[in-house]
C-alpha cells in the first residue's frame, strides 16, 4: 500500500523494520508487524483486457477472449493500541469467451475449440481479517468468500509471528483452507458434472531476517493439497486426478540505494507439484523516488513451466490415458511481463495508475517446446486508484 | 524432513552472514517502499490473475479461495 507520508513511517521503531519483514499478514500482506496507528481506505479500479485469438489458431466459436473490470475497495483500521482490523471487497464484472478444447488442425497443430462469445458472469469477494500485536509476537485471522453463478469459495487462515535476535529476524507459520463447490451451468444439457467439491489446505513457513542497515531477506517454504474435483467443467474430455501436491520455496530481497533514493525488489519462487510442472518465477522492481511527492516503478517479470503428465496439445486416437487435459495452463511455455506504475502523494491522499502488458510464448519457456499450445494468455493491465489515510 | 533441513540451513546461514541493527539504525528499513509489499490491492489482484491464468501457484502466504475463472 503506498502511503502518502513517509515521516509517519520513519520512526525507527525497534519493530518497524523487521516488521517490514512481516512475510505476511494473510490477505494484507501490507501491514507492519507492530499494530497500525492510521485509518486506510484504497480504492482501485482495473481494466483486464486479453488479447483475442488468432483467426488462424480457431477452429470454432469466437475469437473474442476475456475482458474484465475490476474493482477493490479496502479499509483498515487500528483498534486500541494492539489489534487492528480490515475489511477488503472485490467485484469483477467479466465478458468474451474462452478456450474449451482443442482438435488437430489440417497441419497437425492443434486449434482451439472455443465458446460463444456471450459469457457474461460477475465475481465477488470479500475478506475480513483481524490481527493482535503483542511485545514478540502476532496473531492474525482471516476469513472469506469468494462467489460466482456456478463456483463458490469460503477460505480462512491464520498466521503466526514470531520475532528474535533482538528482532533482526522473525519467523513466520500460516495456515489456509478453503473449500469449494461448482455447479456448472447447462451442466444437464452439455452432460457436464452437476455439483462437486474441492479442498484446499496450505501450510507456509517463512523467515526474515534483516541483514544491514539497508537490506532485507526473507526466505519461505510452502506445502499445499488440493482435493476433490480438479477438472475443468466446461472443458472437452477434461479428467484431472482427485489430488493435487504442490510445492513452493521463496526468496525475497530489498535493498535501498541512498545514491539513487529508490529501492530495488527482487523475489523468486520454486515451484513443484506432483502432476510434474515445475515453474520458475522472477520478479524485479525498482522503487525510484523521484521527488518526495511522487514515485516511479518500473517493473519485470519472468515465468516459465514444465507440462503437467497428463497434458496433451489434442486427444489423440487412441488414448487411452485415465487423465487428459489440453488446457493451456497446463501446458509448457514462459511469460514476460513489464509494468510501470505512477505514485502521487498529495496530502492525506496517494493516488496511482500503473499499466502491465502480460505475454505468453513457448519461446520464453526456459525449455524447448516443441508445440505451443494456442490458447496461451496475453493481456493489458490498466489500473488506477487511490489510498486515503487519516 | 527435507523441508525441515532446508529451513535449518537457511537460518543458520542467514545468521552467520549478519550483523545486529539496533532499533534507531532502521530508519531506512522502515521506508513504505522497503515493504515485502507496499501496494496491497495491486499485489492482490496480481496474485489473482497469476493463480488464475498459469499452472503453478502459491508461495505469497496470501489466504484465498479457488475460482471458477476460466
Amino acid at each position: 500500500m503506498n502511503l502518502p507520508d513517509d515521516k509517519k513511517y520513519n520512526k525507527p521503531s525497534a519493530l518497524a523494520a523487521l516488521t517490514a519483514s512481516a512475510l505476511a499478514l494473510p490477505a494484507l500482506q501490507t501491514q507492519a508487524a507492530t499494530a497500525p496507528v492510521d485509518n486506510i481506505v484504497s480504492y482501485r479500479y482495473s481494466s483486464y483486457m486479453e488479447d483475442d485469438a488468432k483467426d488462424s489458431e480457431v477452429a470454432s466459436g469466437s475469437t473474442k477472449r476475456y475482458d474484465i473490470d475490476i474493482q477493490q475497495f479496502r479499509i483498515s483500521a487500528p483498534v486500541g493500541k494492539s489489534f487492528s482490523v480490515s475489511f477488503d471487497a472485490l467485484t469483477e464484472k467479466m465478458s468474451g469467451a474462452s478456450p474449451m478444447g482443442t482438435q488437430a488442425g489440417a497441419d497437425g497443430q492443434p486449434q482451439l475449440v472455443m465458446s460463444g462469445a456471450s459469457i457474461s458472469e460477475n465475481r465477488d469477494d470479500v475478506t475480513a481479517s483481524i490481527t493482535h500485536y503483542g511485545e514478540k509476537m502476532s496473531t492474525g485471522f482471516t476469513a472469506g468468500q469468494s462467489s460466482e453463478n456456478d463456483y463458490e469459495a469460503n477460505y480462512f487462515g491464520i498466521d503466526w509471528e514470531w520475532e528474535f535476535n533482538q528482532k533482526n529476524s522473525a519467523f513466520q507459520i500460516a495456515y489456509s483452507q478453503s473449500d469449494d463447490e461448482i455447479t456448472p451451468t447447462d451442466a444437464v444439457l452439455f452432460g457436464r458434472v452437476q455439483r462437486a467439491n474441492k479442498e484446499t489446505q496450505t501450510i507456509n513457513l517463512g523467515l526474515s531476517q534483516v541483514l544491514s542497515k539497508n537490506s532485507l531477506i526473507q526466505y519461505g517454504l510452502g506445502f499445499s493439497e488440493d482435493s476433490g474435483y480438479l477438472s475443468d467443467p466446461y472443458k472437452i474430455d477434461d479428467a484431472r486426478p482427485s489430488s493435487r501436491t504442490r510445492y513452493t520455496a521463496i526468496m525475497r530481497y530489498r535493498h535501498f540505494y541512498k545514491e539513487s533514493n529508490g529501492a530495488l525488489h527482487f523475489d523468486y519462487r520454486y515451484y513443484n507439484d506432483d502432476w510434474d510442472i515445475t515453474s520458475h518465477t522472477f520478479n524485479f522492481a525498482w522503487h525510484k523516488n523521484v521527488s518526495g511527492k511522487i514515485q516511479l516503478i518500473p517493473s519485470f517479470r519472468y515465468y516459465s513451466q514444465t507440462e503437467a503428465n497428463f497434458y496433451e496439445p489434442y486427444k489423440a486416437a487412441g488414448n487411452t490415458n485415465p487423465y487428459y487435459s489440453s488446457d493451456y495452463r497446463l501446458s509448457p511455455y514462459g511469460a514476460i511481463s513489464a509494468g510501470l506504475q505512477f505514485i502521487h502523494k498529495f496530502k492525506h491522499f496517494s493516488y496511482t495508475a500503473k499499466f502491465e502488458r502480460y505475454e505468453s510464448d513457448k519461446k520464453y519457456s526456459f525449455e524447448k517446446v516443441a508445440v505451443e499450445n494456442p490458447g496461451l494468455v496475453s493481456y493489458t493491465l490498466i489500473t488506477v486508484g487511490f489510498d486515503f489515510i487519516f | 524432513m527435507f523441508i525441515r533441513l532446508a529451513f535449518l540451513t537457511l537460518v543458520l546461514l542467514t545468521s552467520a552472514c549478519t550483523t545486529t541493527i539496533q532499533p534507531w539504525e532502521r530508519g531506512i528499513l522502515a521506508k513504505p517502499e522497503m515493504q515485502w509489499v507496499n501496494d496491497g490491492p495491486g499485489f492482490s489482484l496480481s496474485n489473482h490473475i497469476h493463480f488464475s491464468k498459469e499452472g503453478s501457484s502459491g508461495g505469497t502466504m496470501v489466504v484465498g479461495g479457488g475460482c471458477g475463472c476460466n
